[in-house]
């Protein structure tokens, strides 16, 4: 280790504490540390180390299939990152410990070592790099994280004066000698101050773009799912136009059938083309036990589905029948509910796969207000009062259910479904409105057509009425029962709701009036290669199921793991006999020459740090006068130790014990008189204070 | 210009950019500014999304460290003046130690600097690069032939004709001067122009070093690589010979007396032992070391090779060893090669140093205007004074067989060399009768062959 006394275990102990590796963390940094203090050293062989580093990889590698496991969508990255000090711990312990203080390129690239001759055999201390990876691995956890009492992580504040404090540290160590102290606390001081307000600044840039290119996107993603508004096509020239992707699967449970629709959102409140949610009052539903999320406590559920589909981020909002009762096997952070029956859920895998219970009878919505009844733009009051008047829906003494017959027949007999928008739905004077148009000249269009037409006209007629979006669920999937949800159907229709009499409460209906011929003008869109696109599906689907179920497979990868690492570390430690070597003999322990604990190795190293070290194939004579004559020492002094290390080194009758307290004395004295200089201060890169020889 | 030039030039002039940038780059980074703009990397990557990691605070704080680094290098200037002092050879693949002066004018010491030598830019030009091809370049596939990537890393080995060490400088003391011991690793034969110092400076946090450069331009003559060669045998060797003793510094007998023998007519008179002769009642005459000499052609090959052929420079490393060796032996030494023009040098016994003919074969260049008969002359020519022929070939074709063939035919005993590829087998031909006097020499193993001579 080349890091300075006690870095690497700070940098450890920080590590740990970020990660929530503490303990580990506080052990891996005595491990480390011990070995500044332990000059006893292993003598590994070079493909001692290959193995080593080998087990490194092994470790890399089963930690990054355990990630890619996880069920947290940050785990397979972040996660990793995080565990990389534990991943490289056998190969900084080596060098920690062995008897050679650098690695070849060789050892740490496999590509390499099929090489004998350049960069294979350049050599590398990995402290530092391992210092690096600490900071880094600290650096990959979330920001959130952060107040837990004093050992717990540092927080957005703390973080960067941690950081920036070990960085200094390791800089500090590194720095040149060429300026003068003071200008390199200066300038280090100043990149200091830069980098706290850089990183405030990066941190608010971010956030800034991220506002501004969400907005951007907004705009322009067809189906944005946005909780607050739903931008409908309504008016909209040209094809509504939407991929065969599958997006959810459905297998019914114990025999019933699927819904026909899943929803997604609804929204109470429609103007301009654009239906909005009023309302959003949000809450959380807590977790049972086992995944188990519950929307109605004590409602028996009548029928099941598993529905299975992806999530982008590992959030994002559910696609539930109706009546939706209790959610099981869902592994997810949380799920959020609103009064308008949108479930959305938030740090989950990828991928989710779980069972929808429901009873028809029952609805997740609040109850409907004044304005689910009564809402209806201006521009399309007139139009839809006359339709009403034709169809005779405000004549007293008429049922709900008559109402709705009336306006489901309304739609079936005389609109046709079109997903291709024509100039001729939009009136070129721009006085009817889209909903105008469709209703009295085109009488053709989508099924965001034919969804709001249907909650206006139930309006007219009194009943409330809500837009939904979701899904419709039309095509089965091969053998078993499965169902498929595409992209393209991807649908809308209308909610009404049912009075509650007595015995039951009120509930929202699924009501839908596009005409039934749209699951087959959809099915037309289906491209050549659907097959193709669906068998690649059904093969991410099923490594999907597979990686993210809920299997202990994380735990077997673990066990598989095992018998490798035991292999590696018998290979390491037991293939032949180790070979120990004593303190003093790293390097050469079969010649130990006379001489070699002469205290002016001390001073040499001393004066190098100074600038004055000995070039190579420099006479040790030449190096004495060229250090006397910077008078940094005591000339005599330095002089006389000079000439008895010469004699104590390779005079064949050595020093005597005089001579060789002498040569102690001297050098002793050189290096206090040197470090009296540097309590008088070096400026200006020369000596400058010149106190008398004694 | 043609489509297919203007794809070569613009492939020629991003490997060029690109080899002077990473070099420029290799020197600027420190191992320790590695380390840091490694960091810098990886810390932007995992610190991409500031909402999910801690890792940008690092970036943030590496950046500006990397800013005030780069800004404090601009105040690094130190002014020096430099002094070589260097042998006048060199020899290819032996390291060149020589000292330089270094003096600082400045009043005030310089410290931490790094002194390294600034060799020639080794990137070939555009028609070397589009005319030479790389040995074994027809083997490669067809997107690394048409990419030219190996071609020119070849190139730019080839054209570099030393390996520079850096040495860290000691503090230079005010006014002061340093001798600094630095060292060269010349890889290639001939001249090697040293065209300054460059002083890198590093800045304070020892992320990147200020290159400076000092014009000092010198030459020094690199000769070529030498094998060990034992004392050989060479053919032809014959006392008495006339060949060449015009030549010698001296003729006939030294002085050195060898012993006495009885007197044989035709012994001059003047050698008559009158002290034995009186005792014996016989003529006995004094008899002397023989001074006599061998003269021994050394042809070298220079015919049908590609520029930067390792073939012919090992032919070449092979004709300076024989030509260092025999010179140690009592012979005449004529070297035949032809280059713009045929040549033949004389060295040995006194006509011509070593160090002549090492410097002429440093700088021997192979022949492409000429034909191999060419050389077929100049040696036909001095036959007559010749007593052995040492030939170096760089093929065993039939007009070289021919050639030995025919300086067999004229009794002239030889020895044939044939530097090939390493895998290659040659029959003996025309030496099929004095096999052990034809050796082929395969790359790699040519210092092995010779010493089994």
């Amino acid at each position: 280790m080349n890091t300075p006394p006690f870095l690497m275990g700070i940098a450890l102990l920080f590590w740990g504490m970020q990660t929530g590796f503490l303990v580990f963390a506080a052990v891996m940094a005595v491990l480390l540390e011990t070995s500044q203090f332990i000059k006893s050293r292993w003598e590994f062989s070079e493909k001692e180390y290959h193995r080593i580093f080998d087990l490194c990889g092994l470790l890399l590698l089963g930690a990054g299939g355990i990630a890619s496991t996880s069920e947290d969508i940050r785990v397979p990255v972040l996660g990793l990152a995080q565990w990389l000090p534990f991943i490289f711990l056998p190969i900084i312990a080596a060098q920690a410990y062995g008897s050679r203080n650098k690695l070849t390129m060789r050892t740490l690239s496999w590509f390499l070592r099929r090489r004998k001759v350049g960069l294979a055999e350049k050599e590398l201390n990995i402290s530092y790099i391992y210092l690096g990876l600490c900071l880094l691995s600290a650096g990959a956890v979330s920001p959130g994280r952060s107040g837990e009492g004093i050992f717990g992580p540092f927080g957005t504040r703390t973080f960067y004066f941690a950081v920036a404090t070990i960085l200094i540290w390791a800089l500090f160590s590194m720095r040149t000698r060429r300026v003068h102290g003071s200008v390199w606390v200066i300038l280090i001081g100043c990149a200091a101050f830069f980098g706290y307000f850089g990183q405030i600044g990066l941190h608010e840039l971010q956030k800034h773009l991220e506002a501004t290119v969400t907005n951007w996107i907004g705009q322009f993603a067809r189906r944005e799912a946005n909780l607050l508004e739903s931008q409908t096509a309504l008016g909209r020239i040209g094809q509504v136009k939407l991929s065969g992707r599958i997006v959810l699967r459905l297998e019914p449970q114990d025999g019933s059938s699927p819904p026909s629709l899943l929803r997604e959102l609804s929204y109470d409140t429609y103007g301009n083309t654009v239906w909005r949610a009023t309302r959003q009052e949000v809450g959380d539903l807590s977790i049972e036990t086992n995944d188990v999320w519950r929307l109605h406590p004590d409602v028996p559920s009548k029928s099941s589905v598993r529905i299975s589909g992806y999530l982008h981020k590992g959030q994002g909002l559910l696609a539930l029948p109706s009546g939706t009762v209790e959610l099981r096997d869902l592994a997810v952070g949380s799920v959020k509910t609103n009064v308008l029956g949108m479930t959305k859920v938030e740090d989950g895998a990828k991928f989710i796969r779980f069972l929808a219970k429901s009873t028809p009878t029952l609805s997740n919505d609040s109850p409907p207000i004044p304005e689910d009844r009564e809402q209806i733009p201006e521009k399309e009051e007139a139009v839809l009062a006359q339709i009403a008047e034709e169809l005779g829906l405000n004549v007293p003494g008429k049922t709900l259910d008559e109402k709705l017959r009336i306006i489901h027949a309304y739609f079936q007999n005389n609109f046709s479904y079109s997903t291709y928008i024509t100039a001729k739905h939009v009136d070129p004077e721009k006085k009817k409105t889209a909903l105008a148009m469709f209703l009295t000249e085109t009488r053709s269009g989508h099924c965001e057509y034919f969804a709001t037409a249907a909650v206006m006209l139930a309006r007219q007629a009194g009943i409330p009425a809500r837009y939904a979006t979701g899904f419709a669920v039309q095509e089965t999937s091969g053998k078993g029962g499965m169902y498929v949800v595409r992209e393209r159907h991807a649908h809308a229709w209308t909610l009404v709701y049912r009075e509650g009499d007595g015995e039951l409460p009120g509930l929202w209906e699924d009501f839908d009036t596009t005409p039934a011929s749209w699951d087959e003008i959809e099915a037309q869109k289906a491209s050549f290669w659907q097959p193709v696109s669906d068998l690649w599906a059904r093969m991410t689907y099923e490594f999907s199921k597979w990686r993210y179920s809920k299997t202990n497979f994380r735990q077997y990868a673990i066990w598989l793991l095992v018998p490798l690492v035991i292999f590696l570390v018998w290979r390491i430690f037991f293939s032949r006999k180790r070979k120990r070597i004593g303190a003093g003999s790293v390097a050469n322990a079969e010649n130990v020459w006379p001489g070699l604990d002469s205290e002016l190795y001390e001073m040499e190293e001393e004066l190098a740090g100074r600038g004055l070290e000995r070039m190579q194939s420099e006479p040790l004579t030449e190096w004495k006068e060229r250090v006397q004559a910077t008078e940094c020492v005591p000339a005599e002094a330095f002089k006389t130790a000079v000439e008895l290390h010469v004699r104590y080194r390779f005079d064949p009758h050595g020093l005597d014990a005089t001579e060789r307290e002498l040569l102690r004395e001297n050098v002793r004295n050189c290096l206090r008189r040197l470090s009296r200089k540097d309590a008088v201060g070096i400026t200006d890169g020369h000596i400058a204070a010149k106190p008398q020889i004694k | 210009m043609p489509a297919y030039v203007m794809f070569k030039r613009l492939i020629y002039r991003n490997y060029r950019a690109y080899t002077g940038i990473t070099f420029r780059f290799g020197r600027r980074v420190t191992p320790a500014g590695w380390l840091v703009l490694i960091g810098l990397m990886l810390a932007a990557a995992l610190g991409l999304d500031t909402t999910q990691t801690l890792a940008y605070q690092a970036f943030t704080f590496l950046f500006f460290c990397v800013v005030m680094a780069v800004f404090a290098s601009f105040f690094a200037r130190p002014k020096l003046s430099f002094e070589r002092i260097l042998p006048k050879f060199g020899t290819a693949g032996e390291p060149l130690r020589y000292q330089v002066l270094v003096k600082n004018p400045r009043g005030r010491s310089q410290r931490a600097l790094s002194l390294i030598e600034d060799l020639p830019d080794p990137r070939p030009s555009f028609e070397e690069f589009v005319s030479t091809p790389e040995p074994g370049e027809e083997k490669r596939n067809w997107y690394d032939r048409s990419q030219g990537w190996y071609r020119w890393e070849y190139l730019v080995s080839q054209n570099s004709k030393a390996a520079a060490t850096e040495v860290v400088l000691p503090t230079i003391p005010a006014k002061g001067n340093l001798e600094v011991p630095l060292e060269l690793l010349p890889s290639k034969r001939g001249f090697l122009r040293l065209q300054g110092m460059v002083v890198l400076t590093p800045d304070p946090f020892g992320i990147f070093r200020t290159i400076r450069k000092f014009a000092l331009p010198e030459t020094v003559m690199i000769l070529p690589k030498r094998y060990a060669i034992p004392r050989v045998e060479l053919p032809g060797i014959t006392k008495y010979q006339q060949g060449g003793v015009s030549m010698a510094s001296s003729i006939g007998e030294s002085e050195e007396f060898v012993a006495l023998r009885d007197y044989r007519s035709g012994d001059p008179l003047r050698h008559i032992h009158w002290k034995s002769f009186a005792k014996l009642g016989k003529p006995v005459v004094k008899e002397f070391q023989d001074e006599f000499f061998v003269r021994h052609a050394l042809v070298l090959d220079t015919f049908d090779v590609p520029l930067h052929s390792e073939l012919f420079e090992e032919a070449v490393s092979v004709a300076a060893s024989f030509s260092y060796t025999i010179h140690t032996q009592d012979t005449l030494l004529d070297l035949m090669f032809v280059g713009p023009q045929a040549y033949c040098f004389t060295t040995g016994r006194g006509v011509g140093q070593t160090e002549q003919m090492l410097e002429i074969l440093a700088a021997v260049q192979p022949c492409r205007e000429k034909e191999f008969s060419s050389l077929k002359q100049i040696v036909l020519e001095h036959l007559d004074a010749v007593s052995g022929v040492i030939c170096i070939l760089l093929s065993w074709d039939n007009e070289r067989q021919n050639f030995i063939e025919q300086l067999k035919v004229m009794g002239v005993p030889v020895l044939v060399f044939v530097v090939t590829e390493e895998d290659a087998e040659l029959a003996p031909g025309p030496m099929a009768d004095k096999p052990e006097n034809f050796r082929p020499l395969p790359l790699g193993k040519i210092g092995e062959e010779l010493a089994k001579l």
